[in-house]
């Protein structure tokens, strides 16, 4: 599902990441673990298509597509999700769980229906209260705001999921079932 | 003993106040490490203010310059006369029409653009000429040389100048009067006349009598200068502020098609936002020689340059600081060069050169063309307005989809 040979990333003349390699077959959970600095999120830029290819070299394939090509881009975007460290990264604020829900739904043309009805069950197994689904976010606590973020990187259902420190801080007692 | 434990508390009260000022000696340090940090908003906050200044200064320097009004003459005079007597004709040789001619000239306080002899067939849509002229803003002021003007000189009789200014700026109309004044004082020095002189004045795209004046006379510059200030302020921070754009493009969703949602959703509040202004401003007594439909479609135009440049500031700025910064900077140059302050036609060619670049300079003769003289919305300053907005637009993506976006 997901392959890495070899790879380099290179800013300027500074080298972030050295002849990484790894594969990641369908059902398993890989996880990277390392000091700060050495390159986590760096790898999982690549993957997810957010670093040049002039800046990166070796072998990359996610759900069979090379990211190295920018016509892959949208599709391997559509098989991915993603939830980043930072919620305020990924959600809007103002607006209530559902509505962000809809919002990322419809980038990957779902239709609004089929998103709510998506999103409940999420809402549900993530254990979002649901006097909350329509009010605006900046009035959740912490950790439910860390679980819509999480909801919204399944909403499309991706083949592959990458979570950036999805554990820190704000998942309070769901933490251990993540 | 309670001496002592005073000189204690003393003690530590003084040892308090020393940390507190320590404290805020620290973060007053900081403040400045970032200040200095933020190159941008420290240019901004230090430099643009002595550089409005200057702009100021540069506007000014030949605002005090004469700039001679530009009049076109339009003259009925004949030195042809029937003779009542017997019905023969008569001519003289005497042309007060030609040295009138010659005192407008010589007059500094005039610039003669054309001159109609409309008592001849070569000239006979003269006046309609002159005011299509004066409409379209070639000219200032017609002057009116009238048929029996010789006739009433070689006779004695009180010589007749009839004037029609353009009246849409009330501002500047004695200005007008003053300097054809200049060139009768001119004429009757030059000529060595005797009568007095009437000056008849027909004021052309004046506000009518039942309106407001100062209302009408203030919404000609009020109206564009408000919409393109709150459709720009509308948009400075759509896009600097929204941090979910960079995980929004780690879905199918393209760089393009959030900033086109942005500019469709905008351009539709837009819409309303004039749509209550015209609306408001109309039950107020707005008077409008031209169509409101032009007027809707001028101040849409207006406020979408506004619009355009909102986005690009957000566009183009890092944070939203530095996007608020941007708008000032811009908007207050904007507004200084827009001829509101001083008349673009008095600043040095190097200043219109730039003002007449900026949208803003382009206006408030649209909408002053449509309110006061009945003019049509399509000409040089609408297309000019529609072109910024259109480089606008495409800078505004080209830079969106240079722009790093990483989560």
């Amino acid at each position: 599902m997901v392959k890495v040979e070899n790879l380099d990333v290179k800013f300027g003349d500074k080298k972030i990441i050295h002849d990484v390699s790894f594969n990641v077959n369908e059902g398993e959970i890989i996880g990277f673990f390392g000091i700060s600095g050495a390159g986590k999120t760096t790898i999982i830029r690549v993957l997810t298509c957010q670093i040049n290819k002039k800046n990166w070299t070796g072998q990359v394939e996610v759900a069979n597509l090379s990211p190295a090509h920018k016509k892959n881009h949208s599709k391997i975007l559509s098989k991915i999700g993603y939830v980043p460290q930072l919620e305020e990264l990924n959600l809007y604020y103002d607006l209530s769980p559902i509505v962000n829900i809809e919002t990322f739904a419809s980038t990957y043309g779902m239709n609004k229906k089929r998103a709510k009805k998506i999103a409940e069950e999420l809402f549900v197994i993530l254990d979002i209260p649901k006097d909350t689904w329509n009010k605006p976010l900046k009035r959740m606590s912490g950790g439910e705001k860390k679980r819509v973020s999480m909801a919204i990187g399944l909403i499309h259902q991706p083949k592959v999921l990458f979570l950036d420190e999805p554990t820190t801080s704000k998942l309070d007692i769901h933490a251990s079932r993540v | 003993m309670v001496r002592t434990n005073k000189s204690v508390e003393t003690g530590s009260s003084l040892k308090n106040v020393k940390l507190s000022l320590m404290r805020l000696i620290w973060q007053i340090k900081k403040e400045f490490r970032l200040l200095k940090v933020d190159k941008v908003n420290l240019l901004i906050a230090l430099g643009l203010p002595p550089a409005i200044i200057m702009l100021f200064a540069f506007m000014s320097t030949s605002a005090s310059t004469i700039i001679p009004v530009r009049v076109s003459i339009v003259s009925y005079d004949s030195n042809t006369y029937v003779n009542q007597d017997n019905y023969s004709t008569t001519t003289t040789l005497d042309n007060y029409t030609d040295m009138y001619l010659d005192a407008v000239e010589e007059s500094k306080l005039l610039e003669l653009v054309e001159f109609y002899n409309a008592s001849s067939e070569e000239d006979e849509y003269a006046m309609e000429t002159a005011r299509i002229e004066l409409r379209d803003g070639n000219i200032e002021c017609i002057i009116v040389i009238p048929v029996e003007f010789t006739e009433l000189l070689l006779t004695g009789y009180p010589g007749i100048i009839e004037i029609i200014p353009d009246s849409s700026n009330i501002a500047y109309i004695q200005d007008k009067l003053n300097a054809i004044q200049d060139s009768i004082k001119i004429f009757v020095e030059d000529n060595n006349l005797d009568p007095e002189y009437v000056l008849v004045e027909h004021e052309e795209h004046s506000i009518p009598s039942n309106y407001n004046l100062s209302y009408n006379f203030s919404m000609v510059s009020l109206l564009p200068f408000m919409i393109f200030g709150i459709s720009s302020v509308l948009t400075i921070l759509v896009v600097v502020q929204e941090k979910p754009i960079s995980r929004l493009l780690l879905t199918p969703a393209r760089k393009s098609e959030i900033l086109l949602s942005k500019f469709i959703v905008y351009a539709l509040v837009l819409a309303l936002q004039v749509l209550f202004i015209l609306s408001v401003a109309i039950a107020n007594g707005l008077y409008i020689a031209g169509s409101v439909v032009d007027l809707f479609l001028a101040l849409y135009m207006v406020g979408f340059a506004g619009l355009c440049l909102g986005m690009f500031i957000s566009t183009v700025s890092k944070t939203k600081t530095e996007a608020n910064q941007l708008f000032f900077a811009f908007f207050i140059v904007i507004i200084l060069l827009s001829g509101m302050f001083v008349p673009i036609e008095s600043m040095p060619d190097y200043l219109q050169i730039i003002a007449y670049m900026l949208p803003l300079s382009h206006g408030q003769p649209i909408v002053k063309g449509i309110l006061s003289k009945g003019k049509g919305i399509l000409g040089f300053d609408f297309f000019w307005l529609f072109g910024i907005s259109a480089v606008l637009v495409v800078i505004s993506f080209l830079i969106i989809n240079k722009k790093r976006y990483e989560v």
